[in-house]
């Protein structure tokens, strides 16, 4: 049989179809990173939102006035120098202040903890810090020994 | 029969050799080019999102940073905040909640809210009210 050395086999379409293959993946890539882009900064604008949100939480608590006309932080102040227990009732009988607070939180799980020389001691309502969720925390410090703390879980 | 060196069986030219692999070619750049395009803007929306939600961050910052507010929505201090919404090119409004929810006049406003003490002027009479504050481009 004799070899026709003129024969043309079809390595173009085959060269052609693997730039096909490379393109597609090229597109592919493209479309992943453009989905990507922006994701983690977007997070990071509404960490501080909700970091914003708590602190002035407390600010606000600073101006409030409890149900008898006076300085709330003054007489939670006061509450806590007795005890945490009495600090936890005087807020619920002042609810309406946290209830206020609570409804214009971005998240239901906000929450009012006192820590005494760093150790967390009691929330207002019950911290579910067994839970693994992330949390946006303000802190002010009240006095030597206590440290109040606003946290909102996501 | 004698056939000429060009009439080869299968032969179409020189081109029509090559046009399965044309096609393909120009398909997959076709391809590239389109994604090219599609992902640069989807690049921009989400840059120009980004920038929206930056600024809303500086203009709700600087609304917030007084702590105590009027009562009346009104009389709400806007300079600074107008100064900072202007850098980004941005405009904004801001209102109490008054039990009816969110209502921006621009429904594709970012809306941030914040807990603020209110006051009239009498030290007996503050009130903590959730003030919105709607941004938009």
């Amino acid at each position: 049989m004799k070899f026709n050395k003129k024969s043309k086999g079809q390595g173009a379409i085959a060269d052609a179809l693997f730039f096909l293959m490379i393109c597609a993946a090229a597109s592919t890539l493209l479309f992943h990173m453009a989905g990507l882009y922006g994701s983690s900064t977007n997070e990071q604008i509404l960490s501080i939102y909700n970091y914003e949100y708590a602190g002035n939480t407390l600010i606000s608590l600073h101006y409030a006035k409890d149900s008898d006309g006076n300085w709330f932080w003054i007489e939670l102040k006061n509450e806590l120098e007795k005890d945490i227990d009495d600090a936890l009732d005087y807020l619920e009988d002042n609810a309406q202040i946290w209830n206020k607070i609570q409804s214009s939180s971005p998240t239901s799980l906000i929450y009012l903890c006192f820590h005494r020389n760093e150790n967390q001691v009691g929330c207002y309502p019950e911290d579910p810090s067994s839970l693994n969720l992330r949390a946006y925390t303000a802190s002010i410090r009240m006095d030597e020994k206590w440290t109040a703390v606003i946290k909102l879980y996501y | 029969m004698i056939m000429s060196e060009n009439m080869k069986k299968g032969f179409i030219g020189p081109i029509g050799d090559d046009l399965p692999s044309i096609i393909a070619i120009v398909l997959a750049l076709a391809i590239f080019f389109s994604s090219i395009t599609f992902a640069f803007n989807i690049y921009n929306q989400k840059l120009e999102n980004l920038n929206l939600l930056k600024g809303a961050i500086e203009v709700s910052r600087t609304l917030t940073v007084e702590g105590l507010m009027p009562q009346n929505a009104a009389d709400i201090p806007l300079d600074k905040a107008k100064v900072v919404a202007s850098s980004y090119g941005l405009d904004f409004e801001v209102f109490y909640d008054q039990g009816t929810g969110v209502s921006c006049t621009n429904p594709s406003s970012v809306v941030f809210n914040h807990v603020v003490a209110t006051w009239d002027g009498d030290s007996d009479n503050i009130a903590l009210e959730n003030m919105y504050i709607c941004i938009w481009r």
